[in-house]
């Protein structure tokens, strides 16, 4: 993760970003006042073409990051480059800022609509403020509103339209003109799984077409199984995993376990292979399926099998983890490192 | 314990048919609730919580008729909706109490027991004490489900409930949910796929105010078996595969130079020589449920 000075500001490189040691705020505020801790910090990453995903539980850090790669949101230390020139709202000229925010399409986490204003004015509205050029520009409000699925209700008030609705016409306002860098918190919030899987193919067109740098986050893992190219998982203001998130589902094999259970011995049997092992290396249960029949089709995820009793072992079977269930095996397993 | 639906008819305005002639039985255990946005799972589950009345058609819960007796099913009855206030400055404990009073919980001694119990369950004893306006959103869904099992109901009505929960919240939510669900009859209404395939035993998907399928999760993955293919090919060649027609994309990867994606298609993807096409012999739920909704 760490990067020299010297191999951050090399030679500029096309359709590349680069995070330097971000620090950002604002101190994260909770019971107990101002709590001094930066939501972001010592954060560096580059981020190439395609889709990148982050994750993380509550309060990690991810809408600060997202922000500050959007400009919305100005690091109290470190920079953000995007094709060699410094785009951050800390340290870049306002010209390289209005430069690179024309090339960006930033969905913030919770965004107010014109309620006067039906979805395609609000995505042609966006678009001029975003200076299209005039002869092309409802071929982009088209393009973004058919991209999001907005075809049926494209004519009436956002007034009237429903809350996915009005969520996805932010989406598309944020797509329109195809930009380069593209910036999503939450996008996939309040759809339905067929908008969702819309979202996906969305992002993966303009990543291959555009070679767009897309960068999401996601509160469902399950979303992004077979979708993104890379996953940082954020953790306390830091990255704690950034890299092909099939790798990470590699390391996390061999730590998901499966068994059939009877429902009256599912609560003793769990206990009896968490009871032996420290708290901190105890098994999470990942799902619990009541079948029909009064089985019980239970998945744990574990340190490593071989970590566990052998009478405890026999009976259970690994199985290929899911992306979530990998994250989960990272987050409880591989925190600290040990 | 069951629920049973009978030609349940919701008409909004004339031309807003939320709900057309559904028919649907719930008997007990984690009954997953699918269809995209608008289709009519709301409007389902708020007639099953006496907050709407149907148009036409009757829901008998445990053989009571839903709207001759609402008091009775009001008692068997835990609804935990999309979204819910709460009094900020109470604690848990006394949010828990005052619910139950309004439930009808009179015996002072009784509704404490029963507080203590739920709030076991939903592993807040600990945090008891402490406002709700301190809890995170996690936290605060268990306290939802907390209150929603204060009148010990056979009958759980679940409306997305982990809108704003990170990763582990989610997991643990739904195993809470899986794991009380015993002789209860539980209906969990979300857009998460995965969470259906990892706790329901049954469910039914919704699409347009009609029931469109209606069994076991395993049916459904069944009935797309034979469509669900993974690829890997160049970036050009996926491009033509994701222009053409009747061809649904689940997902599609960078690895190094060429796409990895999983498609849906009734016949095998033509791409050519240099593709590799294989076929995925148990689809996810997810897979099924786009090939119901795309008509593959």
């Amino acid at each position: 993760m760490q990067l020299s000075a010297s191999e951050v500001y090399a030679s500029p490189d096309p359709a590349r970003m680069r995070l330097w040691r971000c620090r950002s705020g604002p101190y994260t505020q909770s019971k107990h006042g101002w709590s001094g801790r930066w939501a972001i910090e010592d954060v560096s990453h580059i981020f190439y073409p395609g889709i990148t995903a982050v994750v993380g539980p509550n309060g990690s850090g991810k809408t600060t990051l997202l922000r500050t790669l959007a400009t919305s949101l100005a690091p109290a230390r470190g920079s953000v480059h995007f094709m060699g020139r410094r785009v951050d709202s800390a340290g870049a000229s306002s010209a390289d800022v209005r430069w690179y925010r024309s090339r960006l399409g930033y969905l913030p986490q919770s965004s107010g609509v014109y309620p006067n204003l039906s979805p395609r004015r609000f995505v042609r509205y966006i678009a001029e403020l975003k200076a299209l050029p005039a002869e092309d520009l409802e071929m982009h409000v088209n393009r973004a509103l058919v991209d999001c699925g907005l075809q049926s209700c494209c004519g009436i008030p956002l007034s009237q339209c429903s809350e996915g609705e009005r969520r996805r016409t932010v989406l598309a306002a944020a797509v329109v003109g195809s930009p380069e860098v593209i910036v999503l918190d939450e996008p996939m919030r309040s759809c339905d799984p067929v908008q969702r899987l819309g979202i996906r193919n969305m992002l993966r067109l303009q990543a291959e077409r555009r070679n767009a740098i897309c960068i999401l986050s996601a509160p469902a893992i399950s979303d992004l199984d077979g979708v993104c190219d890379e996953l940082i998982v954020m953790d306390n203001g830091r990255v704690a995993f950034a890299g092909d998130p099939e790798d990470l589902r590699k390391a996390a094999r061999g730590g998901v376990l499966f068994r059939l259970l009877e429902a009256d011995e599912c609560d003793r049997v769990i206990d009896a292979l968490r009871s032996p092992l420290p708290s901190s290396r105890q098994p999470v249960v990942s799902s619990v399926l009541k079948r029909s029949g009064g089985q019980v089709a239970v998945r744990v995820v574990v340190d490593h099998s071989s970590a566990l009793a052998e009478e405890n072992r026999e009976n259970w079977v690994e199985v290929e983890p899911t992306l979530e269930e990998a994250y989960l095996w990272f987050r409880t397993f591989r925190r600290h490192p040990s | 314990m069951d629920v049973d639906i009978a030609d349940l008819t919701k008409v909004y305005r004339p031309n807003r048919v939320a709900l057309s002639e559904v028919n649907l039985h719930i008997g007990v255990g984690m009954f997953g609730l699918l269809g995209p946005n608008g289709a009519g799972k709301t409007t389902l589950m708020r007639i099953l919580a006496t907050l709407l009345e149907p148009t036409a058609g009757r829901v008998r819960v445990s053989g009571m008729d839903l709207s001759r007796n609402k008091e009775a099913v009001r008692r068997r009855l835990g609804y935990l909706p999309q979204s819910f206030g709460l009094y900020p400055r109470l604690s848990a404990m006394e949010t828990l109490d005052y619910i139950g009073a309004l439930k009808g919980l009179n015996n002072t001694a009784d509704r404490r027991a029963r507080v203590q119990e739920v709030l076991e369950t939903v592993n807040l004893w600990n945090d008891r004490d402490r406002r709700v306006r301190e809890f995170s959103g996690g936290m605060l869904q268990r306290l939802g489900i907390a209150q929603a099992l204060l009148g010990d109901p056979s009958l759980l009505v679940v409306d997305e409930p982990t809108a704003g929960l990170d990763p582990e919240e989610r997991i643990r939510f739904r195993n809470l949910l899986s794991m009380m669900s015993g002789d209860r009859a539980v209906l969990l209404s979300t857009h998460i796929v995965a969470d259906v395939e990892s706790i329901c035993s049954d469910m039914a998907v919704i699409h347009e105010g009609r029931i469109v399928f209606r069994g076991a999760p395993e049916q459904l993955i069944a009935g797309a078996r034979g469509k669900v293919w993974e690829v890997r090919c160049r970036r050009d060649t996926f491009e033509r595969l994701s222009e053409g027609p009747e061809v649904i994309i689940i997902g599609a990867r960078n690895a190094g130079d060429v796409v990895e994606a999983r498609v849906i298609s009734r016949a095998v993807p033509q791409l050519g020589a240099e593709a590799s096409v294989s076929q995925v012999a148990w689809p996810s739920l997810e897979d099924a449920y786009v090939a119901l909704m795309g008509a593959v």
